[in-house]
């Protein structure tokens, strides 16, 4: 990745296509320096550290995060607490290599500075070897260490002298004091207090083990603390009727002919009808098998005739195969392709509400068809893994990126029904903003879908859109010219290509798209002007110059097309009209053998090139 | 791109599959896929980083040699030969006199200096790895786990690489760990075939020697008799990604830290877990036998919201504790109630997408302030970090100054913070590195470099550069500590170790156009932790190399310890980043 950042400035589409590349393989079940052992370093007194991280055992392979320090046992040295990504996600490590050495403990309490004396500082000198701790509140990474500072003195039985600092700057020194004992330091007072231990020995003594993490399973019944929304679809089933989402509850079923688990569910949901029925749910069981010439997989169709099912079944079009394949890949951060059985519960507000994958009983589909009715909140409650509390309600994540994955599927009305969604969540236009530059692009990627879909209309009302969200895109204006020029809004279509070409001079093809277009609107000169920009910007495109040329022919300049169209029939000597435009300024130059064989290369390429044919008899017919 | 030598027991248990079926071929191959596309970017053996497909060869070598080496008093010859040279020579593995340079409790530690006595072939490389077994009581399990760490190709097929050898056994009624580093030089001109050993040099040499236990895990007797320790805490990420909505915050990062501290005011300090989205944050009272009791429901404080970290303190010196969380949506400050449940929200402060929290009394009027760290999360739109290694374009991070009754402002730009403040922050810590008597404040920054406001009469000023702690490089943690019993505070920075990083960055072919400055940053940006002694001018010397403490691997939040009671501070390094179910790493 980083060899693909840009060194200054903003961000590339490669570096940005790594960033998601990375974080695609990640959801996909990629490590990335994973199984890495916990580094433990011991400070060997000369200025360098020995690695003790397998021989103190340390080294868990876990995905550590943060750890927290803090004499959990009262023994006289450091416990660790440690923050885990992975199981367990949390570990106590008791600490035994201080026991054979002795230490003193303070808690600081503030009088004149705050309560907790955040910011002090203690010195401890034992002889020669002095030792600092200090009072902070957050340290290391995400953590809190203990509130207690804790000095390891070996063996000696009396520190020789204490300072602490207060954070406003006032000192208090104590001397000659007993160690092996906790003190608290109360701000302003003679003496340290010493503190009776809390802890029983059974603190010191507790059992050690290996904690087995619980297996991961593919499997699960994931429910949707946010509802998201779908898009219209409907699909046909075997029966020929059409089913739609919305309206009812429905439950659509992804299965196969040859996987057993579909197959149980699928009989046991026949065998309990009743129970999900009475929920007021209608099922659609569609097989993933791929159709045969009836348009119906013949193992299916074997297996149902023999199940008769109380629920309807059809095929799995791509459309559908496609769009619940994606929406599965972003209702979780773990991202699989599909597999079988795969389900979803979809409410009457064609929203979807629980993913199952694997088998899901009929019993299960009662209870929660049950609470498809609930309101948002109440049913984001009883849609959580565990029972807590929120501050803030879920919003709707992943809805740009389902768009995207809709959008390379071709699904064009999908995946701009989830663009919308998400573009909802940003709020008002902000020009410069990366997610509204994000946003821009967006909207433009799907207008070049409908346009070359030829639905311009589509387009053009997205790009409008877009260009209010980043209105320094050339590409979201030259898109925006095109699809203007396509619905033959010429003179709004020349204002848009005027202002791609403003910001990216380079743009050849809008300045090509602009030219021929003030060509139809009689403006030959600005015309012109448009087309020797599209051949500086791109000397190898015949295109401009067969276009350039035709204009200055349309305008009486033979001389001035004449090189014009030379250039054309270099770079795309098989393009007729290039060779006919050629032989015509040929022949007004009065290059009389030169305007026949170009004209008769033209009639070679396209012998129905009328104009060649006429200006041909025409030459010949002249002596 | 390295296999770990030997997957370490526990932690990634096999995903259980069994209940589902691939889609069919040819209906799966019909969906789109971008993948390939984009994979194009990342790989670096896509890239052409000839040495990365070398480091997977080579990587292959080394594991096959750790195998052989279970055994190390019957190391099979015949075995090793495959992965030599025929014309192969080595030094000594393990030098014959080793020098004790600390020796406490159950804990010693021998270094020493490899001679130059040669040994040839497969018979005199077994002599030696018999040699370098000899630290194992016989019959021992030993385990090799290997690093490589820089890659030289010297043409015709010769390449030269370092790698860090970790082995490590049980001795008596402790452990033995030997830490190498070798020099290892390959043959590699046959195609379609593994490198093969020409030489092996060790450079450096340690051996720690445990006679008892030091660090033991009693996490289950402290907390299995709660039941969140079997439904939450013993599922790890990767499966709570697999069946918690992405919309309550669940994701594969979990950047969710802990915090001690005495919440009950029983004298006993407890223990509070943050938790990604959707699973509740943990309160778990600490009891006098050791064990902890979950009360978070109970207490109030069971917040679904994507927790990064919590502060225990004494916001308004009252003498009861407040909590103060940093979640995605923002900073969430509660206060002891009177009824049940024990806590009620006090304060919510605007700010989301916090991550480390760190607490002082910056204007000293007895009250804390709270200083938050931002990174990106997807609330907060602020594009990638560019350029990669001296971001300075992501959210701001902020000082929040406590008005009393837990009300706050935002002092930020008043006091001069706001400069080099988009710096994709994870860590800050307040000491008085120049022992003015004010706080100053070091934020470990993650694309490039670091902050270190000097606190200069209640202003502050970024003076990372003149001081020497820019540590230009991936920070993940910051921790303050005096390791050489100076008195004076010296500084631990986190930072990510990534071998491919060393290994690729020192190649020609990585960004040719760079100059020799910018390629440094980016070299320097995978070299590791940081270790930066305090001069007493104000200014501070990068003693990494010296002091054996750059290697934390993937680090996270290292901190100043002390462990065996000696009184001076030891190191503890949290490190990994992301393990699946996936062997082969990215």
């Amino acid at each position: 990745m980083p060899s693909q950042s840009p060194l200054t400035g903003s961000t590339t589409l490669e570096y940005s296509q790594a960033w998601a590349a990375t974080n695609r393989l990640i959801r996909e079940g990629k490590s990335w320096s994973g199984r890495e052992p916990n580094t433990l370093y011991l400070n060997a007194g000369d200025r360098s550290f020995a690695d003790i991280s397998f021989a103190s055992g340390a080294a868990f392979p876990d995905d550590a995060r943060a750890v927290a320090p803090v004499d959990w046992d009262d023994d006289g040295d450091l416990d660790f607490w440690v923050a885990n990504r992975t199981a367990p996600k949390v570990r106590y490590l008791r600490n035994d290599a201080g026991n054979s050495s002795r230490s003193i403990a303070l808690l600081l309490r503030g009088t004149k500075v705050n309560r907790d004396a955040v910011g002090s500082r203690v010195d401890v000198r034992v002889g020669e070897q002095r030792q600092v701790q200090l009072r902070q509140a957050g340290n290391g990474y995400l953590a809190q260490k203990t509130a207690w500072l804790t000095f390891g003195v070996g063996q000696a039985e009396r520190v020789d002298e204490l300072v602490v600092r207060w954070p406003d700057g006032s000192e208090q020194r104590f001397r000659d004091v007993a160690t092996g004992t906790r003190y608290t330091l109360v701000q302003g007072e003679q003496a340290l207090k010493p503190v009776t231990p809390r802890s029983t020995a059974a603190a010191r003594g507790l059992a050690v083990s290996e904690p087995k993490a619980v297996a991961p399973t593919s499997a699960a019944r994931i429910a949707l603390v946010k509802r998201r929304p779908l898009p219209e679809m409907s699909i046909t089933d075997t029966a020929g009727r059409t089913h739609s989402l919305g309206g009812r509850p429905l439950l659509v079923n992804f299965w196969t002919s040859t996987c057993s688990n579909c197959i149980a569910e699928l009989n046991a949901w026949n065998t309990e009808s009743e129970t999900w029925r009475k929920s007021g749910l209608a099922i659609l069981a569609l097989s993933v098998e791929a159709p045969e010439a009836g348009g119906v997989p013949g193992a299916a169709r074997t297996l149902m005739q023999r199940l008769e099912p109380s629920y309807s079944w059809g095929t799995a079009s791509d459309a559908w195969l496609h769009t619940f394949n994606v929406l599965q890949r972003w209702i979780v951060d773990r991202q699989d392709e599909m597999r079988v059985p795969t389900s979803f519960l979809i409410d009457a507000q064609r929203r979807l509400a629980y993913v199952y994958r694997g088998p899901v009983s009929a019993a299960q589909l009662a209870t929660d068809v049950a609470t498809l009715a609930l309101d948002d909140e109440a049913f984001a409650r009883a849609a959580q893994a565990l029972p807590g509390r929120r501050a803030h309600a879920a919003g709707l994540p992943g809805m740009v990126d389902i768009a995207g994955e809709l959008f390379d599927g071709q699904r064009l009305d999908e995946a701009s029904f989830y663009l919308e969604l998400g573009l909802a969540a940003l709020g008002a236009p902000t020009p410069g903003e990366p997610l509204h530059q994000r946003a821009a692009a967006a909207l433009t990627k799907l207008a070049g879908g409908y346009l070359e879909a030829k639905r311009p209309a589509e387009a053009v009302a997205r790009l409008e859109r877009a260009v209010s969200h980043d209105a320094s895109n050339a590409s979201s204006w030259f898109t925006l010219g095109e699809a203007r020029a396509r619905l033959n809004q010429k003179l709004p279509a020349i204002e848009a290509l005027r202002r791609a070409t403003e910001l990216d001079a380079g743009l050849a093809a809008a300045w090509l798209r602009l030219g021929a277009l003030l060509n139809e609107t009689n403006e030959p000169a600005a015309a012109i002007e448009a087309l020797r920009s599209a051949t500086r910007a791109a000397p190898d495109d015949g295109r401009a110059w067969f276009t350039l040329g035709g204009t200055y022919l349309a305008q009486h300049a033979p001389a001035d097309a004449l090189p014009c169209f030379r250039k054309s029939t270099e770079l795309q000597p098989q393009h007729a009209l290039s060779w006919t435009g050629l032989g015509t300024c040929l022949a007004f130059a009065g290059d009389k053998p030169g305007a026949l064989q170009a004209l008769r290369r033209a009639l070679e390429l396209d012998p129905q090139d009328q104009r060649a044919k006429a200006m041909l008899e025409q030459l010949q017919s002249t002596r | 791109m390295i296999a770990p030598l030997f997957v370490l027991v526990c932690c990634a248990p096999p995903v259980q599959d069994g209940r589902l079926t691939p889609l069919p071929a040819e209906r799966a191959s019909a969906l789109p896929d971008k993948l390939e596309g984009e994979m194009k970017n990342l790989d670096p053996k896509l890239e052409g980083w000839d040495t990365e497909a070398f480091n997977s060869a080579a990587g292959a070598q080394i594991s096959a040699l750790g195998k052989l080496l279970h055994d190390p008093a019957h190391v099979d010859t015949a075995a090793l030969a495959p992965l030599l040279a025929s014309d192969f020579s080595c030094g000594p593995l393990r030098p014959e006199e080793l020098t004790q340079v600390f020796a406490s409790g159950v804990l010693r530690v021998l270094r020493g200096t490899p001679g130059s006595r040669s040994l040839v072939g497969a018979e005199g490389f077994a002599r030696a790895l018999r040699e370098l077994g000899g630290a194992y009581e016989a019959g021992a399990d030993v385990h090799l786990k290997s690093k490589i760490v820089s890659v030289d190709d010297h043409g015709a097929g010769r390449l030269a690489c370092n790698a860090l050898i970790m082995m490590w056994g049980d001795s008596g009624p402790g452990v033995t760990q030997q830490t190498s580093d070798w020099t290892i030089e390959w043959d590699w001109s046959e195609s379609g075939k593994p490198p093969r050993m020409l030489s092996v040099c060790c450079t450096r040499y340690e051996e720690s020697i445990t006679s008892g236990a030091i660090l033991s895990d009693c996490s289950e007797a402290v907390l299995g008799a709660n039941a969140a320790w079997k439904q939450h805490l013993l599922r790890g990420t990767d499966d709570w990604c697999r069946r918690i909505d992405l919309a309550a915050g669940m994701n594969q990062y979990a950047h969710n830290g802990l915090a001690i501290g005495d919440v009950d005011g029983d004298g006993l300090e407890d223990l509070y877990l943050c938790q990604g989205g959707g699973l509740p944050n943990k309160l778990f009272l600490h009891q006098p036998d050791g064990t902890a009791r979950d009360q978070s429901a109970e207490w109030g404080v069971d917040w679904l919201d994507e927790t990064m970290a919590a502060l225990i303190l004494d916001l308004d010196n009252d003498g009861t504790n407040e909590l103060v969380l940093s979640t995605a949506s923002g900073v969430l400050v509660m206060r002891r109630a009177s009824g049940k449940p024990d806590f009620e929200l006090a304060r919510e402060l605007p700010f989301p997408g916090g991550y480390s929290l760190a607490a002082a009394d910056v204007d000293g009027d007895t009250r804390l302030d709270l200083y938050v760290c931002r990174y990106a999360t997807a609330n907060l739109p602020n594009g990638l970090p560019t350029p990669y290694h001296d971001a300075n374009n992501g959210p701001s991070n902020a000082l929040f100054r406590n008005k009393g009754e837990l009300e706050f402002e935002d002092v930020t730009a008043k006091l001069g913070l706001d400069h080099n403040n988009r710096r994709f922050s994870f860590a800050a810590e307040w000491a008085d590195y120049d022992d003015d008597g004010d706080l100053d404040l070091y934020v470990a920054n993650d694309f490039g470099r670091n902050n270190l406001y000097r606190n200069e009469n209640g202003r502050f000023r970024d003076v990372a550069g003149e001081a020497g702690v820019e540590d230009i490089s991936a920070g993940m943690g910051v921790s303050f500590g005096d390791y050489d019993g100076d008195a004076k505070l010296d500084i631990y920075v986190s930072n990510m170790f990534s071998s491919a990083g060393q290994r690729i960055a020192y190649q020609r072919a990585f960004q040719p156009a760079l100059d020799a400055a910018v390629r440094g940053q980016f070299q320097r940006h995978a070299r590791g932790n940081s270790l930066f002694r305090n001069r007493g001018d104000g200014s501070f010397e990068d003693v990494t190399l010296e002091s054996h403490v750059g290697m934390g691997r993937w680090a996270w939040g290292s901190q100043f310890v002390e462990l065996d009671g000696d009184g001076r501070p030891d190191l503890f390094i949290p490190n990994g980043f992301i393990t699946n179910e996936d062997n082969e790493d990215l």
